[in-house]
This record gives C-alpha cells, sequence and structure tokens, in this order.
C-alpha cells in the first residue's frame, strides 16, 4: 500500500525532468528526432523518419528535378558490360578521361555525350560485341541463323535496357540482324553489328524515366530499380531488383529501405564507396600531384588505395562517419607502413592495422590529404586549410581580392611561414578568410610535403597550435581534429557530398534542409554510414 | 552586337548544347590559299603566363630567349605582341580561370560557372573540320588544375568549349588517342580495316538514330535536351566515319607510343600523336593545353625546380628568368612539331604553308595575373595569307582581332567575335 503512494511521485518528477528537456530544445521537430536517434540505428522506421523530414523541409516528389535521360558514368558502363556481357578488363580504359575537376563523374551537367565521347562508345562496343560472340555463349545456332539472332538480340537488349522491351523496340530488335544481313554482311557479322548497335543505343548508354505505356506498367519502378542499382553498385539491377519493378512491389519506402539495406551489405557497395571516396577526397589525382613525384609510384599508388579501403571499412561495418576524421585504424600495405613509421606486415597487401600514435589516424593524417595540399618543396599550409574548409566543413572561403593574389609570395622567403602567414592578417582584405584558413593548415605542419612525419622544419622547431575564430584553441593536429569532429558541420557536410554525388547536382535549399536534418543523426554514436545513406536515399527521393 | 548576345544567352537558357546556328556570323565563305591543301588551324596554350616581346618592331627583330629554338622556322614566324584579352578583365580575382577560359572565346567566364560561349577553334573546326573524319582533337597535358576563387575548375583545364555549359572533351592520353585513331596494323591495313567498320558504323548509327526519336515520344517528365546532345552527337560521329581523306607521306609508317609517361615526357608523345593526326588527314583543328593555369609542375630538367605556378608569382628579374626557361623548354617541343610539319610536303609547298598554329598564353605577367600584352607566337603561312619573318605590335589591341584574322585565313571570315574591333592585319 506503502509503496503503491510513491510511485506517481516519481512518475511526475520523471515527467517534469523530461518537459524540461523538452523546453531547452530549440524545435518539436529536434525532439521528435532525438527520441528516435535514442532508438538506435537499426529501429527499421527509416521511412517514418524520411516522412518527417520530408514534412519538416517541404520536400515532395514536384520539388525534385530528375532529369528524363542520365548518361552512364565510364564506370558505370564498364561495370555494366561486365555483368551483360561477362567482359573481362576495364571496357572503358579508352574512354576520354577527363575528369572534371569541379565536382564528381555523376555530375549531370559536366558529364555529356561529346562526339570524341560517341564514338568511343560505338568502338568500344564494335569491339565487345566481337568478343562476345566471339565467347560462344550466345546464339546456339553455329550458322548465325538470323531466326536465331534476331531473338538473341531483343533478349540482350532487354537486359541492356534494364526493362521489359516496348512493342516497338521489341520488333525493330527482332529486325536488325536481317536489316545488316540485307546490306550485306555476312550472318555473323550481322549479329555483332546488331549487338554493337544495342550498346550504341540510348535506351542503354543513358537511364530513362519513361511515363507507364502498355508493357511497361511500372516505369517509374524500373526507374528506380536502375537508380539504386547505379547509385551503389555502379551496375546494372539484379534480378530482385528487376522481379519487383515487374510485379509493382518496389514502391513503399518500406520496400525500398530494406532493398537499400541489401544492397548496401553486398560487396558490390564496394564500387559506391570507391567512387565516391576517391572523388570526395582528390584520391584519384595523387600522382599528377606536384609532390607525389618525390615519391616512389608504388607508394603513391597505395596512398590512393587506402582511401578506398578506409571509406570502405566504414560502409562494411556500418561505422559513425565522425570517426572518418579519428578512426583508430589505419590500412596500409608493404610499402606504405615504413611511409607511416609502421611496422612492415606479414604481408604485403593493404591491411587494416590498429594504431596508437596520435600522429595518425583518419583522412587528415593521411599521404593523400597531406600529398595533394602540399607544393613540390613544401607543405601548403593555405591549401591545408582551404581543402579542409572546402570538404571537411562545407564552407568554401571567399575568393582573394583580385589585387591580393599572391601577395605573400612576393614577400621575403627567408621568413619562417608562420610568419610569413601572419602577414596575410596585417592586410585587412585577406584577414577575415585567412584567420581561418591558416591556423587550420599550420596545425599540419609536422607534416611535410610528402606527408611523412617531422619533428622540425628547416626553420627549426615546430609550433602547431592555433586558436579558431570562435575562441578554442589547439596545440596539435590531433586536438585540432577533435574540434573538427565535435562540429555539426562535418557530418552535415560528408552528407552533403554524398548527396551531391548521388543526385548528380548541387543540393537545391529544401533538400539541403533535409541533408542536414538526416545528417544530424550522426550525434548518435550508433548510427553508421550505411544508415545514413538509406536515410538520404529515402528522404531525398520522395516517392510520387 | 547586342542581339546577338541575348540570343547567346537565351539559347543557353534552354540548355541546350547544339551548336548556335552561326548563319548570322558569316559572310559568304571564301578561300584565301592559293592551291587545293586543306588549312590547318592549330592553337596552343601554356598556363601561368609568360613574356617574350622582341625589342624591335617588323622584319628584322632579335628572337628574345624563350623563342630562340624557332630560329630555323623565322620565315614562317610571326610574333604578336600587345595584343589585350579584355573580357578577362575582373575586379576580383580568378585570373587564371578567366585568362584560360576567355582565351579562345572572347567571352568573360561566368562565375562560378561553367557557363561561356563557343570558342574559335570549334567556331573554325564548324566549317573546315567537316572535310576530316575528327571535326577537330582537344589535347592537354594534365589531368586537373585547382578551382580558382570560386570559379569551377573546368575554366583553367580548357580552352576549348562547346559553349554553355560543356568545355570540349580533353584527351590527356595519348596512347588512348593513337589506339582510337589508328588501332593496329599498317597504315594501308587500318585503311581497309576502317572502311570495313565504317560500313558497319554507319548502319548502327541508323538504327540508334530511330531508337533516340522513339525515345523521345516515350520519355516522361524533365529534361529532355540530352537527347539532342545525343543525337548531336551521333550525327557528327557520323560525318566522321565518311571521311577517310588521302594520307601524306608521313602518314606510311606510325609508331605507337607505348605508355603515358611522366609530365614532361607525355608532352612530347602528344606532340607526336598530334602530328599523326594532322599529317594522316584525321583532323584540321587542334587544341592542346600544353600547361594547365596554376600548374604545379616542377622544370628540374631545365634548372627549375619548384611549383610553376609559384614561380610565376616572382616578381623578380629572376623570378622572370626562370618564367622564361620554363616557356623556352615548351617552345623547344612546339618548335619540333613545326619542323616536322616543314619537312613533310604537300602539294606545292609543305604542310606550314597550309597551317597557322597560335602558341600563346592568357596572362602576360604572372606575377601580376595581367591580361595585357599577351604572348602569341603564329607560326605557319596560313595558305598564303600570312607573310611571316616579322614581329608585329598591335599594343591594346583585341586579342579577338587575332582570331578573326586566323579565321579569315582558314577561310571562314566572321564579322565580330567576342570584343573584336577589326581584323587584324598581318603585315
Amino acid at each position: 500500500m506503502g509503496g503503491l503512494s510513491i510511485k506517481p511521485d516519481r512518475t511526475i518528477l520523471l515527467l517534469l525532468l523530461l518537459l524540461s528537456i523538452i523546453a531547452c530544445l530549440p524545435q518539436r521537430r529536434e525532439v521528435n528526432r532525438n527520441i528516435r536517434d535514442s532508438r538506435g540505428a537499426n529501429d527499421g522506421d527509416n521511412s517514418a523518419a524520411a516522412a518527417e523530414v520530408q514534412a519538416a523541409c517541404g520536400l515532395t516528389a514536384s520539388t525534385t528535378q530528375e532529369p528524363a535521360l542520365r548518361l552512364l558514368t565510364n564506370r558505370q558502363y564498364a561495370q555494366s558490360m561486365r555483368k551483360l556481357l561477362k567482359a573481362e578488363g576495364d571496357p572503358a580504359q579508352a574512354f576520354p578521361s577527363d575528369q572534371r575537376a569541379s565536382g564528381f563523374d555523376t555530375d549531370l551537367a559536366a558529364h555529356a555525350l561529346t562526339p570524341t565521347l560517341a564514338q568511343a562508345y560505338l568502338i568500344s562496343g564494335q569491339k565487345l560485341a566481337v568478343e562476345y560472340v566471339a565467347s560462344g555463349a550466345t546464339c546456339g545456332d553455329k550458322n548465325y541463323a538470323v531466326a536465331c539472332t534476331s531473338a538473341a538480340v531483343a533478349s540482350l537488349a532487354e537486359r541492356a535496357y534494364r526493362r521489359p522491351l516496348l512493342d516497338g523496340e521489341r520488333q525493330r530488335l527482332m529486325a536488325l540482324p536481317g536489316v545488316f544481313v540485307g546490306g550485306g554482311l555476312a550472318a555473323k557479322d550481322a549479329y555483332i553489328a546488331s549487338i554493337a548497335a544495342v550498346l550504341m543505343a540510348p535506351q542503354f548508354l543513358y537511364r530513362a524515366r519513361l511515363r507507364d505505356q502498355p508493357g511497361l506498367e511500372y516505369a517509374a519502378q524500373y526507374a528506380r530499380a536502375s537508380w539504386l542499382s547505379y547509385t551503389f553498385w555502379n551496375s546494372m539491377p539484379d534480378s530482385e531488383l528487376l522481379d519487383m519493378a515487374r510485379l509493382g512491389t518496389l514502391s513503399s519506402n518500406h520496400v525500398i529501405a530494406a532493398q537499400l539495406k541489401r544492397m548496401l551489405a553486398d560487396d558490390r557497395a564496394q564500387d559506391f564507396a570507391e567512387a565516391f571516396a576517391v572523388q570526395w577526397l582528390g584520391a584519384q589525382n595523387l600522382a599528377s600531384m606536384p609532390a607525389a613525384a618525390a615519391l616512389p609510384p608504388a607508394v603513391v599508388a597505395d596512398l590512393s588505395a587506402e582511401v578506398v579501403a578506409f571509406f570502405g571499412e566504414f560502409l562494411r561495418s556500418n561505422l559513425n562517419i565522425k570517426n572518418l576524421l579519428d578512426a583508430r585504424f589505419i590500412y596500409v600495405s608493404g610499402v606504405t607502413a615504413p611511409y607511416y613509421g609502421l611496422a612492415k606486415p606479414a604481408t604485403p597487401q593493404l591491411q587494416r592495422v590498429e594504431i596508437s600514435s596520435e600522429q595518425r589516424g583518419g583522412i587528415l593524417t593521411q599521404g593523400s590529404y597531406l600529398v595533394q595540399t602540399s607544393n613540390v618543396d613544401q607543405p601548403s599550409p593555405v591549401k591545408r586549410g582551404k581543402w579542409i574548409l572546402d570538404n571537411i566543413l562545407c564552407q568554401p572561403p571567399a575568393p582573394p581580392p583580385a589585387d591580393q593574389v599572391g601577395a605573400l609570395q612576393k614577400g621575403d622567403t627567408n621568413l619562417p611561414i608562420r610568419l610569413r602567414l601572419a602577414k596575410h592578417r596585417e592586410a585587412p582584405a585577406c584577414a577575415g578568410c585567412h584567420a581561418l584558413m591558416d591556423p587550420l593548415g599550420l596545425a599540419f605542419e609536422h607534416y611535410d610535403q610528402a606527408g611523412k612525419w617531422r619533428d622540425q622544419d628547416l626553420a627549426g622547431s615546430i609550433d602547431a597550435s592555433g586558436t579558431l575564430p570562435d575562441g578554442s584553441s589547439f596545440n596539435s593536429a590531433a586536438q585540432l581534429i577533435q574540434l573538427l569532429k565535435a562540429d555539426p558541420a562535418f557530418p552535415r557536410c560528408v552528407a552533403q557530398r554524398i548527396a551531391t554525388f548521388t543526385l548528380g547536382r548541387e543540393p537545391n535549399d529544401k533538400e539541403l534542409c533535409a541533408i542536414n536534418l538526416v545528417a544530424d543523426r550522426s550525434k548518435n554514436e550508433a548510427y553508421g554510414l550505411k544508415d545514413l545513406l538509406v536515410d538520404l536515399s529515402l528522404t531525398l527521393q520522395p516517392n510520387e | 552586337m547586342a542581339f546577338r548576345s541575348e540570343r547567346r544567352r537565351f539559347l543557353r537558357g534552354m540548355g541546350t548544347t547544339l551548336a548556335l546556328p552561326l548563319l548570322d556570323y558569316f559572310l559568304p565563305r571564301g578561300r584565301v590559299y592559293a592551291d587545293d591543301s586543306p588549312l590547318r588551324v592549330i592553337y596552343l596554350y601554356l598556363g601561368n603566363g609568360a613574356q617574350w616581346q622582341p625589342s624591335s618592331v617588323g622584319a628584322n627583330f632579335t628572337l628574345p630567349s624563350a623563342l630562340t629554338d624557332l630560329a630555323p622556322l623565322v620565315d614562317y614566324l610571326t610574333v604578336v605582341s600587345g595584343l589585350s584579352n579584355r573580357p578577362a578583365m575582373a575586379r576580383q580575382s580568378g585570373d587564371h580561370a578567366r585568362g584560360c577560359a576567355g582565351f579562345l572565346t572572347g567571352e568573360t567566364a561566368a562565375n562560378p560557372g561553367p557557363m561561356i560561349g563557343r570558342s574559335i577553334d570549334l567556331l573554325i573546326a564548324d566549317q573546315i573540320g567537316q572535310k576530316t573524319r575528327y571535326s577537330n582533337l582537344c589535347l592537354g597535358g594534365e589531368p586537373k588544375g585547382e578551382s580558382e576563387s570560386g570559379y569551377v575548375a573546368d575554366y583553367q583545364n580548357h580552352i576549348s568549349w562547346l559553349g554553355g555549359s560543356s568545355p570540349n572533351t580533353r584527351e590527356l592520353d595519348p596512347v588512348a588517342i593513337f589506339n582510337r585513331m589508328f588501332s593496329g596494323g599498317s597504315a594501308e591495313q587500318q585503311r581497309s580495316q576502317q572502311g570495313q567498320r565504317q560500313e558497319g558504323g554507319k548502319s548502327v548509327l541508323d538504327f540508334v538514330r530511330a531508337e533516340a526519336s522513339s525515345l523521345g515520344a516515350v520519355l516522361g517528365q524533365g529534361d529532355k535536351s540530352r537527347l539532342q546532345e545525343y543525337l548531336q552527337s551521333v550525327r557528327d560521329l557520323e560525318v566522321r566515319l565518311g571521311k577517310t581523306g588521302a594520307a601524306s607521306a608521313g602518314c606510311q609508317s606510325l609508331t605507337p607510343p607505348i605508355s603515358a609517361a611522366p609530365y614532361h615526357e607525355k608532352i612530347g608523345l602528344l606532340y607526336d600523336v598530334l602530328y599523326h593526326a594532322l599529317v594522316c588527314n584525321m583532323t584540321n583543328v587542334a587544341t592542346f593545353i600544353v600547361a594547365s593555369e596554376t600548374s604545379e609542375q616542377s622544370y628540374d630538367l631545365v634548372g627549375v625546380p619548384g611549383s610553376h605556378h609559384s614561380i610565376s608569382h616572382d616578381a623578380s628579374e629572376q623570378g622572370h628568368g626562370k618564367i622564361a626557361r620554363i616557356a623556352k623548354w615548351h617552345i623547344a617541343r612546339f618548335s619540333e612539331l613545326c619542323l616536322r610539319l616543314k619537312a613533310t610536303s604537300e602539294g606545292s609547298g609543305n604542310l606550314l604553308d597550309h597551317s597557322i598554329l597560335v602558341f600563346g598564353a592568357g596572362i602576360g605577367d604572372g606575377s601580376k595575373h595581367d591580361h595585357v600584352n599577351l604572348p602569341i607566337a603564329v607560326i605557319g603561312k596560313g595558305g598564303g595569307a600570312i607573310p611571316g619573318a616579322r614581329h608585329l605590335r598591335y599594343d591594346g589591341t583585341p586579342l579577338c582581332n587575332l582570331h578573326l584574322a586566323v579565321a579569315s585565313a582558314a577561310g571562314v571570315p566572321l564579322r565580330k567575335f567576342g570584343d573584336s574591333t577589326g581584323v587584324l592585319s598581318w603585315t
């Protein structure tokens, strides 16, 4: 009896405590989110969370501007050929591979079909068709009779187009070998030319959003199957995705979430990790960076591969993206372990090694970042600081005034770097941005232009301390990294870069609002990269 | 002029990637050169600026140190000094971006971009490029430069622009280009193989054009301009496939490059591929950005270690000397190409008689980031339009006047381009 009289008091106390917490929080939306976060990452309620963010940010199907056609990237073309034709090697190797430095290879505006690329497609398609037919794994008829090859061409096209063929398409494809034979080609050559034609068709080269038609009842779901597979596997949808589109079941967010989880658990998702990480972290052109020339090519190659393996681990093990900055493990090979001052592993290939030293751990202590932000003969604190603002915080600094560009280079080159950079802050026009950039970069002065640790530079002992504009100070790169890790701008920035990569364009304001809300869930340590990718995808692809 | 630029903006706004309808840009076409040999127009671009103004003007001038390797070609050499690229000037930073993107477009690069007009090389290729398999060749020596001052990085890596938001596709790998142009076998075998491939290729293109049309009818909501882009590329490809062209003597023995080498060797290999493309009549128009803007290559091999870009900021005499040594190295590679072209006979003369090669930079003094007194060296007689052996000085004249003069010599007389005020005289 007495026990019963106490219980209500306790409940009231707990309620009062909860109300006081809620009162401190800025918005009701935040409360909901925090409650959801506390339930952990695998609560299976991704779709409700997505709907909530969409409502909060005003995101609807009509606010997304998905283009009608999206050209496959070179990587997606190559993966598609491997799946479709069992092609070996890199089918896109001879393609013009001019990486657009402005963003990602998925960039819709940048990745345009120029005549040069069209010719590369044609030549590649012809070559692949010859090899495919030579492999014998195709039309059973050794004489390549038109009756046999017609059906084989249509069947190949159905897989290549990633959806059922429309009636007109099927008729034209079935007629194609006959047309070539009529034009004077031998039966086998006509078959080869027909396959080359399929590989050059816009239905294959572009992911298209079609309207529903007779024979294609769930056009939007087929488009979704391709969206999912090309985004996270860089390849064609598998039979499971296509079957769901055929049955019309790839529609609810619950189902899509389940598919996303299945796909991200698959090894093929490592291709997403690679494509995104090398471009986000600038590792794909490391060999052409000025400071890389002083390193053995094998080291440079493995520093590049390290970035991929490191980010891949975050996806595979669903690690929280905040730890990208200070993970207590590192990927090294037989040649990069000595580079990092670590013991050579027993086997030469790239492998995970746990570390204890504060000198390494996380992307800002990796050779890739340190080398690409260096000049040929010395590290560049300005570049290192700017890189952090650009890629870690997504707060690119304003451009310098025209008459001040490079003003510093004209100064006394004998001064220690810290004193030279101090001149930035004497010029009022420069002070604003450099007060932020320079301390960030100077924190990494213990890493030379090759990314190796040094206790001293040419001028003597190194001072890696600094103060940020908000007053927080640090004594080492490791301490700065902890400040960056605590900044909500970092997970938001990672999410923004992922979204830019998957959308193929800069997110609009409503999308940015949604991306930030999703990224904020990373406050919860259990919220991993997979969770983030599932939530971002569901949130940014409103269901019509 | 005002009307034209408005129309350009309108077309860009439509997101079209088609070539501008050029009719009103052109006067009736006429050939300047005497014999039937085609004319070649090549633009080469050196990032980070340079200076090579001879001290005296006219026929008797002393070659400045950067240009001494052009001595054996002096009869074909026209040094043009004093030209300005006004559209690249602005009261804000980003001179590398604007200088490079504006070099052949005569327009101000939009910030952040990319958004800029069609470049002069492609306007010329639109007319004379139809005679060869490749309407133009677009080469680059370096994979990427950094973005600058809020501008997209593309501006610093591309001088050739399709108009709108797309730069021309640069090709960086000499092996890949060579294999695409001359895949295996002797020159004769290649031509016969290519003949067969072309027949197949054309039929393939007939099919895919029909597929593109049918696709257009069933597309859902969203931007459909990509389909236009596809059709345009297929059309251009068809033209390429239709051209074989008689090859010059130099086309008989081709040595394919073996590997994509480090930067300085690769420049030589790319010049090699360019030479082969010209003597085999694969193309008549080309651009080659030998060093991107803000390039950080080190030139240890001529005693100039360190970042090219950083060195360009050194305003001291010593700094200018280093930039001259870097320019000299590039001019030496350029002169090797020119000498090979001169040694290739064609018609009543040699290939240089029927070529215009413009080697220049979009920045004059790198330490000032300016766009005045641009360094320009023109090699070739342009089919008789260019007398050569001269140093011309045109202080303050728009660079676009030179573009008009080159286009006119190529049989593509434009009335106006960029900020042009008239056609530059070659004498």
